[in-house]
């Protein structure tokens, strides 16, 4: 058939779209970046979750689409929580950097 | 005419959005600055909404431009803003200890996507008369070529296929409408009055090899697959990310800040 895609190619995107968020968020040193790399990977995971549900039936594919609204609320929080403690370190560290963080430990 | 439009249209509207979004994550992962990995970032955002949109989740994709690129992203830029990383500067990209922390995700990346492309339907025959003969398989389309021996001329057969259907005759073409698993039936009455049933399981592995329609009319049409104003989403999601560019553009240009924070990897904080 001409007009349609394989379900398969669309797991095929979200994980290509998975690891390129891995990639920033392991690889890259600012802080926003690493964050963005987290909300990348959560997106990857939603388009995986609509993708599986379209083979469903109707009534199991509405179970599949509700899943992402959490993660997007999640999301939501995790951005807020995150970026007010990015605020908060980075006004005693005069720094973006992620390893000018690693004193925490200590 | 509307038909054939939407034919063509609809899988070009899929690969158009699945390259935008794997383009823009390539762009997030090599950005030199925040600013550029954050628009980036919404360029991948919006075109998912797309994806949802024709994947027939309309709602999941309104909240991925209200809640996404609308909120998460407006709030992502505005730190950016506020802790002065807008000025010209450049953080460093890579460095060889980074590098190695690429090994992961490519190594995870290529196990996935062939893990994807190798899957398969499996059968589970369960045949103890021998009445089936293994059924073949069109991975891509769901469809199972169903043959029973020849049990005499004056024999009946009658198909269940597990999914409510059913049919006669020796050899049945069946096309499943979702995946998941079946359990097909097949019973034959010969002239002797011997009745003998076999089954035969047909299984979908974890992902779905069947097909979807992707029309076109789900993102325009307002009557035949839903509402179309996904569109619409896109555009006001179009003219969010010009308000962010431009307010970048502004900044630059007019603001008078004091010197940029360091972003280097000095040492002495401990």
């Amino acid at each position: 058939m001409f007009h349609h895609i394989a379900l398969g190619d669309v797991q095929i995107i979200a994980a290509v779209l998975f690891c390129l968020g891995l990639a920033v968020a392991l690889t890259r040193r600012n802080v926003f970046l690493l964050l963005m790399g987290i909300e990348l990977m959560l997106n990857a995971v939603n388009l995986s979750f609509v993708g599986f549900s379209r083979g469903l039936d109707a009534q199991a594919s509405l179970v599949g689409q509700m899943t992402p609204i959490f993660i997007i609320a999640i999301a939501a929080a995790e951005a807020c929580v995150g970026l007010a403690m990015v605020i908060c370190i980075v006004r005693g560290r005069e720094s973006l950097d992620s390893d000018a963080f690693a004193d925490m430990k200590e | 005419m509307l038909h054939v439009l939407d034919a063509i249209l609809g899988p070009a509207y899929f690969w158009l959005f699945a390259s935008i979004s794997m383009l823009c994550g390539l762009g997030l992962l090599l950005s030199r600055h925040p600013i550029n990995g954050a628009l980036y970032l919404i360029g991948v955002m919006l075109s998912l909404s797309g994806i949802y949109a024709l994947l027939h989740s309309p709602f999941l994709a309104v909240l991925q431009v209200l809640v996404y690129a609308g909120a998460i992203m407006m709030l992502v830029v505005f730190v950016i803003m506020v802790l002065n990383q807008a000025k010209e500067h450049v953080i460093p990209l890579f460095d060889w200890f980074s590098l190695a922390g690429l090994i992961l995700p490519v190594v995870l990346g290529g196990a996935l996507v062939t893990t994807a492309l190798q899957v398969k339907p499996t059968f589970t025959l369960n045949d103890p008369l021998g009445l089936i003969e293994a059924p073949i398989a069109d991975q891509s389309a769901l469809r199972v070529q169903f043959n029973a021996i020849n049990a005499g001329d004056k024999a009946t057969y009658q198909w269940e296929f597990g999914d409510r259907t059913s049919a006669g005759g020796r050899q049945n073409d069946h096309t499943y409408a979702a995946a998941g698993t079946y359990t097909a039936k097949l019973t034959i009455a010969d002239s002797a009055s011997k009745n003998g049933t076999a089954s035969v399981t047909f299984q979908s592995v974890s992902v779905p090899r069947g097909e979807v329609a992707i029309l076109a009319a789900t993102m325009f049409n307002s009557h035949r697959n839903g509402p179309g104003y996904y569109l619409l989403f896109e555009l006001i999601g179009v003219l969010l990310l010009a308000a962010v560019v431009g307010a970048v553009v502004l900044a630059k240009r007019n603001l008078d800040s004091p010197p940029p924070l360091k972003v280097t990897n000095e040492e002495g904080h401990h």
